[in-house]
């Protein structure tokens, strides 16, 4: 059974030096490249070492992970990158998998799903578990419905075409008549609309008022 | 003033007044006396005419003898009388007889020695006096009179018609001149003692003295004059008084408008500018000068509203300058945009200085944020790691690995609060998405969350983003420990030249205009000032809303 060839990148020596003893344990993993940035690691990769797998992180100085992420895309195509990060924040997870990671562990997780995460990967599975998952769903919604018309605007849109004033929209909204003008004037924008009539008319063209 | 002008009016008039009168007076004068002397030319020459008649009609006349002249008592003269004084000529010659007549009458004779003895013609001396009676242009007191070397009188006067001529003396002035051989005129008392114009001369007979006077009373010749006098008087006075009334009129329209003035002036002088307005005046150039004053009333007081809301810091007041020439005018509007520099001077810096300690501040919790994630977090997973590597059993494995796993939490949650790391990679709208997470998994909250930053050239400043995530950390924070609310609204909009955020809550709301309602919110309305933003706070019973717009530069 051949081994899984795995390169680390992390900025700090303890944390490589603790997943390479993890790593050393098992048979299966052999630990190619242990690098503590991008700088470090695509010179080692340009010296002909090929790992399948890289335990990523994403903040470093020199050259950031979703850095290495990009260049590894058109260079290195067949490298997989698990994101390897101490960030729970969806937008991480997101740009992570946007940038073309094939799985995102938090720097705190077990040894067992860190393995399995290896494994899925190498087999050409994408491993994200499930709070990891829903993060990156919740962020990803938002990021749909906002590069069209935000749920106000939709709100907002919705009473125009029902005949509502300013006035009576922003009643309802408990806003301020001002802020439904800029949200008018938003949705004009994004609808490439010059006037109200023709924002009402694209609406539904668009079936944005269904 | 008024007065003296009045004066010099009445002056004038006197002296006018005197000057023609004097004038008048004079050539009434010479008018007069020039009249009299051709009167007395006139009568002197016929006198002369008859008196040289009878003496060349001497011999045709045939004058009886003086010794056949016996009947003296018949002429009532007195022959020893006439003895006296008659020569030994042998040509007629003129004799004064008068004192040698009985009763007293002018006569005149004319005597000569012939063979056969003295002959004496007397002359009529009624033609002579009906000569010197003939009165036109004499007016009502003009007499002309004969005088003879002794003074006394050889004609009637009429003033005494009763009176014998040689009771009457006559030595005035222009008798003794007369007599002394000049003749003239002027104006001299008479016999009577009363003032005329007198014309005089001698008469040109041989052997008689006797002077001839045509007179006229001065008074009554200067009654015209007299009368011209009181009319200039009386004109004098009126027109005394149309200077006193003149003077009154004139003080009226002008002196006292310009008393009025003078007060008005002193009082602006003092620094009373509360002029009652303008009455009007009749004369054109003082109802000028009236409204000018007014103008610089109302100018000044201008200038008095405008400092004083320049004193008050309101710099929006605004000046209309008088003229090019305003300097006041012009000082104030400049020392308006001094203020104004100034003040906005002051608030660029007071900006700077509150940007810089909020700034300084969020930097500190960046590196304090940064540390505790890059340094203790990679320490804490390394540990766990070693661990895992160590030889122990399954149970204290756990609970170890629990305990790091949530002394990682704890670091993340805290590294969050100080800084989240996203809000610089990712920009306040992708931020709060996790923020909204986190408080959605850790309260009962409903929040509704709308990111409308943009995705891509966001022009958001991380100052700004650091703000704007302050802000609604503030916010969300005040609603879940204070406002009771069960739902949230927020959201944060971005536009090319400003981003907005919009928060409301469902919560009991609070009192924005009482101080202390939370530093939270001075903390909010300072990071907002900093980026010279607007906030709105509208706060009920109902609920609160907040809307903030922060200008992007």
């Amino acid at each position: 059974m051949t081994s899984i060839n795995i390169a680390i990148v992390d900025d700090h020596q303890l944390f490589r030096d603790g997943i390479h003893s993890l790593l050393a344990a098992n048979d299966q993993y052999r630990v190619v490249i242990s690098a503590s940035n991008g700088t470090e690691f695509f010179e080692s990769l340009a010296s002909g070492v090929k790992p399948d797998i890289v335990l990523l992180d994403l903040t470093m100085p020199e050259m950031d992970g979703f850095e290495v992420m990009q260049k590894l895309k058109t260079a290195y195509p067949h490298i997989k990158t698990i994101a390897l990060s101490m960030h729970d924040d969806g937008n991480y997870i997101t740009k992570s998998v946007r940038s073309g990671a094939y799985g995102y562990l938090l720097k705190n997780t077990d040894e067992d799903e860190l393995l399995s995460a290896i494994q899925s990967v190498y087999r050409g599975r994408k491993y994200f578990n499930q709070e990891i998952t829903g993060k990156m769903i919740n962020n990803l919604s938002a990021e749909s419905e906002t590069k069209k018309l935000s749920i106000k605007e939709k709100e907002i849109l919705k009473m125009i075409s029902e005949g509502l004033i300013t006035k009576e929209i922003a009643d309802q909204l408990f806003i301020s008549t001002r802020t439904v003008e800029t949200h008018r004037v938003n949705i004009m924008k994004k609808l490439n609309a010059k006037n109200t009539a023709e924002m009402i008319k694209k609406a539904v063209l668009t079936g944005l008022l269904e | 003033m008024m007065w003296l002008i009045s004066l010099i009016v009445v002056i004038v008039i006197v002296v006018i007044s005197l000057f023609f009168y004097h004038q008048f007076r004079q050539a009434l004068d010479e008018r007069m006396l020039l009249q009299l002397s051709s009167i007395m030319h006139l009568k002197s020459l016929q006198i002369e005419d008859y008196v040289q008649t009878q003496l060349k009609q001497f011999d045709q006349l045939e004058p009886p003898l003086l010794s056949a002249f016996d009947d003296y008592q018949v002429n009532n003269l007195d022959s020893v009388c006439i003895g006296e004084i008659i020569g030994a000529e042998h040509t007629p010659k003129l004799y004064d007889l008068s004192w040698c007549s009985l009763n007293k009458s002018v006569l005149l004779g004319v005597v000569k020695h012939d063979e056969q003895g003295v002959r004496l013609h007397l002359l009529n001396h009624k033609t002579i006096q009906e000569i010197l009676l003939e009165r036109t242009g004499m007016g009502e007191s003009g007499e002309t009179y004969l005088v003879g070397a002794d003074h006394t009188m050889r004609s009637l006067s009429r003033f005494f018609p009763d009176e014998h001529p040689l009771n009457l003396p006559a030595a005035t002035d222009g008798v003794l001149q007369a007599l002394s051989g000049r003749q003239g005129s002027g104006i001299i008392k008479d016999y009577r003692e009363v003032p005329v114009y007198s014309a005089f001369r001698k008469l040109n007979i041989p052997g008689i003295d006797w002077v001839i006077l045509s007179e006229i009373d001065v008074e009554e010749v200067t009654i015209p004059l007299s009368r011209m006098r009181n009319k200039l008087i009386l004109i004098s006075i009126a027109v005394c008084l149309m200077a006193i009334v003149l003077s009154l009129l004139v003080t009226n329209l002008l002196t006292r408008p310009l008393f009025r003035m003078r007060d008005l002036l002193r009082r602006m002088s003092l620094g009373k500018f509360d002029l009652v307005s303008t009455p009007y005046y009749q004369t054109v150039e003082i109802h000028e000068m009236f409204t000018a004053l007014d103008e610089l009333r109302k100018s000044i007081n201008q200038a008095i509203q405008y400092s004083s809301e320049i004193g008050n810091m309101n710099l929006s007041a605004q000046y209309q300058l008088s003229g090019q020439h305003d300097e006041l005018g012009k000082s104030l509007i400049r020392m308006k945009s001094q203020l104004a520099e100034y003040k906005r001077h002051e608030k660029t810096s007071h900006q700077v200085a509150k940007r810089s300690l909020i700034t300084g501040q969020e930097n500190e919790r960046k590196r304090l944020a940064r540390e505790m994630h890059d340094g203790l977090g990679p320490l804490l997973t390394s540990l766990k790691l070693t661990i895992q590597a160590l030889d122990l059993d399954s149970i204290q494995r756990k609970k170890v690995n629990g305990l790091i796993d949530h002394t990682i939490a704890e670091i993340r949650r805290v590294t969050y609060d100080l800084m989240p790391p996203a809000l610089l990679d990712f920009g306040v709208g992708r931020a709060m998405l996790h923020f909204v997470e986190m408080i959605r998994k850790s309260s009962e909250l409903e929040i509704r969350y709308d990111d409308s930053t943009k995705e891509s050239g966001s022009a958001i400043s991380p100052e700004m983003n650091i703000c704007l995530f302050r802000v609604c950390q503030e916010l969300l924070h005040n609603a879940i420990k204070h406002s009771g609310a069960t739902r949230v609204a927020l959201s944060i909009t971005e536009f090319d030249e400003k981003v907005s955020l919009y928060y409301s809550d469902n919560g009991r709301g609070f009192d924005t205009d009482k101080p202390g309602s939370g530093s939270g919110l001075k903390n909010i309305e300072e990071r907002i000032a900093v980026f010279d933003g607007y906030m709105h706070i509208a706060s009920s019973d109902n609920g609160t809303t907040v809307e903030i717009e922060l200008p992007i530069l």
